[in-house]
């Protein structure tokens, strides 16, 4: 294999949720002298979800070669993109805005869409469905940065909370370092 | 301006001792640390072992965040927890561990 300069690479993998798939995907990496850099994992509706930053040395071809039996073996879809990021890009949160209703469709876009026209800077957002099958509840929590201030967001919330009959509430985050 | 160790440094895994001369020299040293800790933007604390000095002196100074109740600005030379109530989750960072805030 020719080589290459090493590179960030984000790769993106998802699959039936079972046990061990971060330990084989992982030590593939490891053994194609891969480096990891900032991860997110998660289980979504029975699910396992991989993002993934790889530094690699080699083209994505090479890197998709490197894990494809694994990722077969453990009945995954593979997704691989050269990324121009790099570490040490973190953001700080100001603000956290959790939302609660009971399930219907455009809850999401309704409150984003309110707090991007208002300057919010979505940094992390989780969501999950909770209640009961037949009345289901949607949660979500959003920390983000509220680039043209706190205030303005708020406004924009309490529009959206009325119109929509949702309940939301928003929290000013406040860093302390030490 | 003193210099401030980062993670993994041993230094700041090292029990410190207790401060026996309430000196001058102690004086001149918490201006300092205080002078270190204000140099980094957002920071409300720093503790003696994060530039080296192994006694135990701390810094926390909230008077510039008054949206919470607080002592303002305290210097604390060998405190001792005697006791304590409650937990409250928060977004935190560390001198020590630049780039990186979660919440603890």
């Amino acid at each position: 294999m020719t080589q290459h300069k090493e590179h960030w690479y984000m790769l993106t993998l998802v699959g039936e949720d079972r046990p061990g798939i971060v330990a084989h995907v992982t030590a593939a990496l490891f053994e194609g002298d891969c480096n990891l850099g900032e991860a997110s994992m998660m289980r979504l509706g029975g699910n396992f979800t991989v993002m993934l930053m790889v530094k690699f040395a080699g083209t994505r071809k090479a890197l998709r070669d490197l894990l494809e039996s694994v990722v077969d073996s453990l009945g995954l879809h593979m997704h691989i993109d050269n990324i121009e990021g790099h570490l040490h890009a973190h953001l700080q949160p100001d603000v956290r805005i959790t939302v609660y209703a009971a399930d219907r469709i455009g809850i999401v876009a309704k409150v984003t869409g309110a707090l991007a026209e208002t300057g919010l800077h979505i940094l992390d957002l989780e969501s999950a469905v909770a209640g009961e099958t037949d009345k289901p509840i949607y949660v979500m929590h959003i920390e983000g940065y509220a680039s043209e201030g706190i205030e303005a967001l708020a406004a924009a919330l309490a529009l959206v909370k009325e119109e929509a009959g949702i309940e939301a509430h928003l929290t000013p985050i406040e860093t302390m370092i030490g | 301006m003193l210099s401030i160790l980062t993670y993994p440094d041993e230094r700041l895994k090292t029990e410190c001792v207790a401060v026996s001369d309430f000196d001058a020299e102690l004086r001149e040293f918490i201006t300092e640390l205080e002078s270190t800790m204000h140099t980094s933007p957002g920071a409300i604390g720093i503790a003696a072992p994060q530039v080296g000095c192994l006694q135990r002196i701390v810094i926390v100074d909230l008077s510039e965040t008054p949206k919470f109740e607080n002592h303002a600005r305290l210097v604390l030379i060998n405190p001792e927890i005697i006791d304590w109530q409650g937990m409250e989750k928060g977004r935190e960072g560390c001198l020590s561990v630049p780039d990186y805030t979660p919440v603890m």
